[in-house]
């Protein structure tokens, strides 16, 4: 190679790097109107018809190269989105479980505000709890709270779980307490008994657990007492002011609907068929009524 | 001769410009990873591997300066970027025996880090915060790769244009049979 070709490019490289540093500055230098940016701004413009036209006949090659690309990335994609998938359905039970917690939650605290049942609970404090255990066989008698007498749960508290909008119903009385949790028997346990009443007719008797599983009767209704059909039966609240004891339940409490009345000719009493409101093998969060002052059971 | 005028001119008339256009309207969409090939400097390396640095520069400052306009840079950025990129490539390219594919894509590969680093640098030197590191993230590996993928047929394909051809293969000299001293004998 000649040496004059060489300073020939060193040259030609020099004027070249001179003219960039020499655009750079005066691009630099000059206002947003400058003749330079002025001059940018129309090549600009002159070239949106020529770039469309190679948009468009590049449009096809894109596509493709999108296509092949998308096909090579399509098994990652969909681990990814199966895993994404896996992760939205977790949040969604998640939330779905809030959301019914929440709803059982808002029906609870709107029975304690209800005026039907607020009057009824004036000698109460209503302690909230969840059920942490229930048997696994069909039919089970007994739950586990995980409220006990820490939080100032006693033997005997009636235990209360949400209906709807704002009434709740009874499921059981406290069993047994522990410092944090406590055992509920539920209504259809074989040991439960409690004082109830039909206030549409007056009429007193004791709800005891029937003869089919899951099933409760009233027992020792005076046959004078017209009991009908869809009766709505709760507890009694009895209290004797000669012993100066009074049932731990206050009264008025919804236990069941009367579904079926046995009124035997031969028979001193009635006893009626009463299926209890809350579903027993269904329900999670309850009310504990404890009492304000120490009653009796 | 007409043959090597005519290809240069239809790379730095038709090839440069039209790469210029790809390089802003669809190069993007391209990308591997998070790089985009650098289609202006493969065809500005294909020209300087084949023709020398002068040609390089002058299509390297043509290109740039035509980036620079287009896509709205200062203008005199680019131009001055790929203009030494293409002095440096021809430079590169005189010492490589032709095709040297392999040593070709090498270089793409090299030149399209340094420019992705230059231009940061340029950047940065403007007043741009961040340009800097920012060049040397992913990017500094992704697009030297992609560029390299897109090289193999567009290398090819201005080495045709530009009438390149691989030299003959080189004649290694093959040593004369010796004769075995029992064969001799037997045949004396």
């Amino acid at each position: 190679m000649t040496i004059d070709r060489v300073i020939r490019r060193r040259i030609l490289l020099g004027l070249l790097i001179a003219a960039s540093f020499g655009l750079l500055t005066a691009w630099y230098r000059e206002v947003d109107n400058g003749p330079l940016h002025r001059a940018q701004a129309s090549v600009t413009d002159a070239s949106v018809p020529v770039s469309a036209a190679v948009q468009r006949v590049a449009r096809p090659f894109r596509d493709l190269w999108e296509w092949g690309r998308g096909l090579a990335n399509a098994r990652d994609e969909a681990q990814r989105l199966q895993k994404i998938n896996q992760q939205n359905a977790i949040e969604i039970a998640r939330m779905q479980q809030a959301l019914a917690d929440k709803t059982d939650y808002r029906t609870l605290l709107a029975f304690t505000k209800n005026p039907r049942f607020s009057g009824l609970l004036t000698a109460f404090t209503p302690r909230g709890a969840d059920v942490i255990e229930r048997p696994v066989e069909p039919d089970a008698v007994r739950v586990l709270i995980d409220a006990g007498s820490a939080e100032g749960v006693a033997k005997n508290d009636a235990v209360v779980a949400g209906l709807d909008r704002d009434r709740a119903a009874l499921v059981g009385i406290v069993a047994r307490v522990n410092a944090h949790s406590s055992m509920v028997t539920l209504l259809t346990s074989p040991d439960f008994a409690v004082g109830a009443a039909v206030p549409a007719h007056q009429a007193n008797g004791i709800v005891r657990p029937g003869s089919d599983p899951g099933s409760l009767e009233l027992d020792d209704v005076q046959k004078r007492y017209a009991v009908q059909v869809n009766d709505v039966v709760s507890t009694s609240g009895w209290q004797d002011q000669a012993l100066g004891v009074k049932s731990r339940l206050p009264a008025g409490l919804p236990i069941g609907v009367a579904t079926q009345v046995n009124d035997p000719g031969d028979a001193l009493v009635k006893v009626i068929q009463v299926t209890p409101l809350v579903d027993l093998d269904a329900f999670s969060h309850v009310l504990v009524l404890t009492s304000k002052a120490g009653a009796s059971p | 001769m007409s043959r090597r005028i005519a290809g240069s001119a239809v790379v730095l008339c038709l090839a440069v410009p039209l790469s210029v256009l790809l390089q802003l309207a669809v190069a993007s969409d391209l990308s591997l990873v998070a790089g985009a090939p650098d289609l202006v400097l493969i065809v500005v390396c294909g020209l300087a591997l084949a023709r020398g640095p002068e040609l390089g520069c002058v299509a390297g400052f043509g290109a740039g300066l035509a980036l620079d306009a287009l896509a709205e840079h200062a203008l005199g950025r680019d131009a001055l970027i790929y203009c030494l990129a293409g002095y440096c490539l021809g430079l590169a390219g005189e010492k490589l025996r032709p095709p040297a594919q392999v040593r070709s894509l090498l270089l793409i590969a090299l030149a399209t880090a340094l420019v992705r680093i230059a231009e940061g640098g340029i950047a940065f030197l403007l007043g741009s915060d961040g340009a800097f590191g920012r060049a040397f993230g992913v990017k500094l590996v992704a697009a030297p790769a992609a560029s390299v993928l897109f090289a193999i047929p567009l290398l090819a394909l201005l080495r045709w244009v530009l009438g390149v051809k691989a030299p003959p293969r080189r004649q290694f000299p093959v040593p004369d049979p010796v004769l075995e001293t029992d064969d001799v004998a037997a045949t004396a």
